[in-house]
Order: structure tokens, then sequence, then C-alpha cells
């Protein structure tokens, strides 16, 4: 385990290096800042805008972030030739693949954590009340991150870094809000088309049941903690699934 | 904790082919036999091409191998236990470049099983033996190729390998890190250990290796010990007075030296050193003196493989 550990302490040491998560902090602070001066003009309802521009923009952010994290692992260990002296200690390929994983999962639930902080000094800033739903969202929202990870680092060892930033990036955001859409189209269609729309709705993950910002924008109340336990195993066949995919195709891999 | 087996290397009838973006099939390593024996120095080399990384990496267990098999400390390449007593060096890695120094080794100790309390002394050791000591707090993204080889071949003697195999060990090292890269081999011979290590410097083969493996097109075409290989090529060299440039020399025959007034020849073979007898005869240029010596490694190298390359 302390060679997992190890390796997931350089993946989330080199991404705060990076500063790219502190450029994307100060990016959403201005952006929601921006917003909540609106409210100067005494513009009626302005909490609910800033809250759902809040979560929006950092919860975008947040994906971008932990994708381009993901997508580099590998890629850059290779080509840097530094995956070489790793696998010639004896480390397992296994062990590198959960080490990334960790690293890159913990690193984006850094972010979230972050964002979070954030989004909460600023509507404290602006007057705008939080629930304890926004707490439930920060949870939910880390979780996601997991899986996304999971699906990004597994697809690194399938597509080339740019490629993967790219389909990484729109699978992540169908997976937001692909359920819906999907739903609509169903109901226009027969046969064979059912069946295709109803396996991509079991098969794929949705990642919308981890977004509570309409709960919290619209002031709802918190959601039970069996939910909450639900989406946390949900999230976790899910990452165990995408791993599985990636392990596979890496264990194999001529380096 | 497994015993060293008297071959601690061996490679038998080993061929890798891979495929090219365009779908062309290359065969890298053609049928490659060879092994190197507990405690001997050995040099892996041959021109860009002749598939020395490729081995290496199916030798580590990077690649697998398309037929043949390979066996490091008498285990199937890239056994878990065999890398515990393996220390290995990729050709000029960029290492974490956001990480110093220390916390790379201090990474490499932990995946090395280096027990904890030991990390850091060791870590100190190595840094003093690489000569980084002092720099070792520097993000290596500003270290020059020569250092980052330097932080390689710390993780790489890390632990007390039993058999380090080095790509390309002493690439962009300048003529001092050289030095303390030979130094550094030297001390693990003398403790008795086995490196094998593939090297376009062959000065460095020459100063360090008891054994030579030449291979080209993915086989290997000579195997020897340097002295042997040395002999093979005899070099006959004659020195005349003045500074003579004749328009066109005999085939084998080479301006060695022009210095001290005096221009010295090289012949690569006894037609050759016939042939530039007569010339010089036909150019009425007496012979100051000639002798014949044994040939260096570069001039086996080029004897063997020069003319496919030129």
């Amino acid at each position: 385990m302390e060679k997992v550990l190890g390796i997931a302490q350089v993946t989330i040491i080199e991404s705060f290096r990076r500063k790219d998560p502190y450029v994307v902090l100060i990016l959403a602070a201005l952006i929601v800042f921006g917003a909540g001066l609106f409210s100067r003009f005494g513009t009626e309802g302005l909490g609910k805008f800033v809250k759902d521009v809040g979560f929006t923009v950092t919860g975008l952010l947040a994906v971008l972030i932990c994708v381009v994290t993901a997508a580099r692992q590998l890629p850059n260990e290779i080509q840097n030739r530094t995956l070489y002296p790793l696998l010639a200690k004896p480390v397992s390929r296994l062990q590198v693949f959960l080490g990334k994983y960790l690293g890159v999962g913990v690193m984006a639930s850094a972010v979230v954590l972050l964002f979070s902080a954030e989004l909460y000094l600023l509507f404290r800033i602006l007057d705008i009340p939080v629930s304890g739903v926004f707490f439930q969202s920060v949870y939910l929202r880390m979780l996601s991150m997991w899986i996304i990870a999971g699906m990004t680092l597994s697809l690194s060892v399938y597509l080339t870094q740019g490629g993967n930033v790219t389909v990484s990036m729109l699978l992540a955001l169908a997976m937001q809000t692909f359920a819906n859409t999907l739903i609509t189209v169903r109901t226009d269609l027969e046969g064979w088309g059912v069946w295709v729309v109803d396996t991509l709705y079991w098969l794929l993950p949705h990642l919308e049941l981890f977004d509570l910002t309409k709960r919290e924008v619209h002031n709802f109340p918190a959601a039970p903690l069996w939910v909450l336990a639900a989406l946390t195993v949900y999230a976790a066949v899910y990452s165990l699934l995408f791993m599985a995919v990636g392990m596979q195709r890496f264990r194999s891999l001529n380096l | 904790m497994i015993d060293i087996p008297d071959e601690v290397i061996t490679i038998t009838d080993l061929m890798v082919e891979y495929k090219t973006d365009s779908g062309k099939t290359i065969r890298a390593v053609d049928g490659l036999n060879l092994s190197v024996r507990r405690g001997e120095v050995v040099g892996f080399i041959g021109p860009n091409g002749a598939g020395k990384s490729t081995s290496i990496k199916v030798l580590m267990g990077f690649r697998k191998p398309t037929r043949g098999t390979v066996q490091v400390m008498g285990l199937p390449a890239g056994h878990m236990a065999g890398r515990r007593r393996v220390g290995f060096l990729p050709e000029v890695a960029l290492y974490y470049p956001f990480l110093n120094a220390r916390e790379t080794l201090r990474m490499f100790a932990k995946l090395r099983e280096i027990p904890r309390g030991d990390r850091e002394d060791l870590i100190d050791d190595l840094l003093d033996k690489v000569k980084l000591t002092g720099r070792d707090r520097e993000p290596v993204r500003g270290f020059s190729k020569g250092m980052l080889q330097r932080v390689g071949i710390a993780q790489a003697i890390m632990g007390e390998p039993d058999l380090l195999i080095l790509d390309e060990v002493t690439s962009g090292l300048d003529p001092v890190a050289r030095y303390d890269v030979r130094r550094i081999l030297m001390d693990f011979k003398a403790k008795g250990k086995t490196v094998f290590f593939s090297s376009h410097e062959l000065s460095e083969v020459t100063m360090l290796c008891d054994r030579v493996i030449l291979i080209d097109e993915g086989r290997v075409l000579v195997e020897d010990k340097l002295s042997a290989m040395s002999n093979a090529i005899r070099r006959h060299i004659v020195c005349v007075d003045g500074l003579l440039s004749p328009p066109q020399l005999p085939r084998g025959v080479f301006i060695h030296a022009v210095s001290n007034g005096q221009t010295t020849f090289s012949a690569d073979s006894v037609e050759a050193h016939a042939a530039l007898n007569g010339l010089l005869e036909e150019l009425d240029v007496p012979i100051q003196h000639s002798f014949e010596e044994p040939g260096s490694l570069e001039d086996f190298f080029v004897h063997s493989i020069g003319h496919k390359v030129s």
C-alpha cells in the first residue's frame, strides 16, 4: 500500500505545483463575484442566480482540472521515460495505475473542496444564505470526480493525450445531461431504438445524480443519508468498472 | 530472497517485432542470443537502431517478446522477485519536473522497499555519490541533462542491487560526470556485482568492460573479451616527416595524426599496409618509423559495421 500511496503523493504534489488549480480558482472567484455585483443594482432573486452560476462554473472547472490532470498522467510518464525506472522497481503495473488514480482522485476532490470553500466565502460576502444541501453537494461532487478520474485515466491508455481530454470532457458533460435527453428521445422511438436508448441509459453513469445544484438553489430539503450512501456505492462501482477496463489494457501495454 | 545464479542474464532466440503507425511490421530484434555471468561487466554496443534499447526493454519486462525467452536472475524478465535485485537506468529520463531530487529519490526509496528509518541517510549518501548534495532541494525541471542522469544513476544504484542494467549510461554527461559514473561502476565491479550496459561511448566501454557484445540488425555480430577484439584488429602505424596529404590514399589507410612536423598514417590490414608502403615509395617519401599495435574498440566497431553506416 505504501507504494500506491507514494505514487499518489507524487501525483498530488506535481498537480498542485503546476498551479493550474489556483489559476482556475481565481477565475471562478472573478466570475461568481462578478455575478454577485448585480445585487448592487437591487435585482430581485439574485441569490438564486449567483448560486446557480457559482455551482455551474466551479463544477465545470473542477471537471476540466480533473480531466486534464488524469489525461496527462500515464502519457507524460511514458514520454518523460519516468515509467521505466518506476516499473523497474518491485512495483506492479496495477500499483502504478492505482497510485495514479488515487492521486488524481484526491487532487480533484481537494479542488472541489477549495472551490466550495471559495463559493461559501463569496456567498457569505454577498449575503446569500447557504443550507445543509450545500455540504451534501460538495460531497457528491467529490464522488463524481472519482468516476471522471477513473474514466479519463482508463481512456489515457487507449487515446492520445489531446484526444483523451476532448473525449473525456464531452463524456463527462454528456453524463451530466444525457439522462433527460434520452428519456425525451425514447418517447419517439420504437423497436431496437428503444433497446439502444435503454442500454445506454443503464450502462453509462448518471452524473446528474451527483449534482444537487437545483436543490440548493431552490432551497429544497437535504437528501436522505441512504441516498448519499447509495450514490457512494454507485460511484465506487463505476470507478471500478472504468479502472478495470483501463488496467486490462495497461497490463499488456508494450512500453 | 533469491540466490544469484551463475548466469544473471540469459536471452535465447529473442525476436521483437512491432507495428509502425502506417501498419508496417518492423523487426527490431532478430534471433538474439546472449548471456551475462555473475560478476561480469558487459558492454552492449551497436549502431543506432541495432536493437539495443528494445532488447533492454524486453530484459526489464517493459515489452513482450514476439518469440524467445529472456531470464533475469534465473527468473522470467519482469518478475517481481528479480526486480528486487536489479537497478535500472533508462536513457535520459526527465523524471518529475516539479519535484526536487530528494523528493524523487524518496519516492523511489519507497518503491525499492527501503525501510522508512533508513531512507534519508541513504538518500544523503546517494546524493553525495552522484555529486548532487546542495542541489537536492531544487526542482528537477531546472536540471541539465547531465544532472538528470545523476538523479537516474542515484535511483538505479539505490539499495545495492546485484545487477545493474544501464541504457546509454554516459549519455549527455560531461567528462567530469563521466569520470564520476565510471568510479561508481568500478566500485560496483569491485564488489563483485554485475553490470550490463549499452553505450555509444566506446572509450567508457573500453575502460569498464570485461566483455563486449556487438549487435547489429537485432543480432549478435561479435561477443568476446575486449583484448580479443583489439587483437583481431591490428593497426600498422607509419610515420613520415613533413605534412603529407596524398590526393588519394589506398583503401584501408587513414591519416592518423598530423603533428610536430610529422604525418602518421594508419593501415588497418596487411594489404593496406603494403599499398601504403608502395605509395610512399612512389612519392619518394622516406618512412621514419613503422610499427604494429592492437586496434581500439572503435577500430573494431568501424571495421565490423562501419561500412554499413557509411
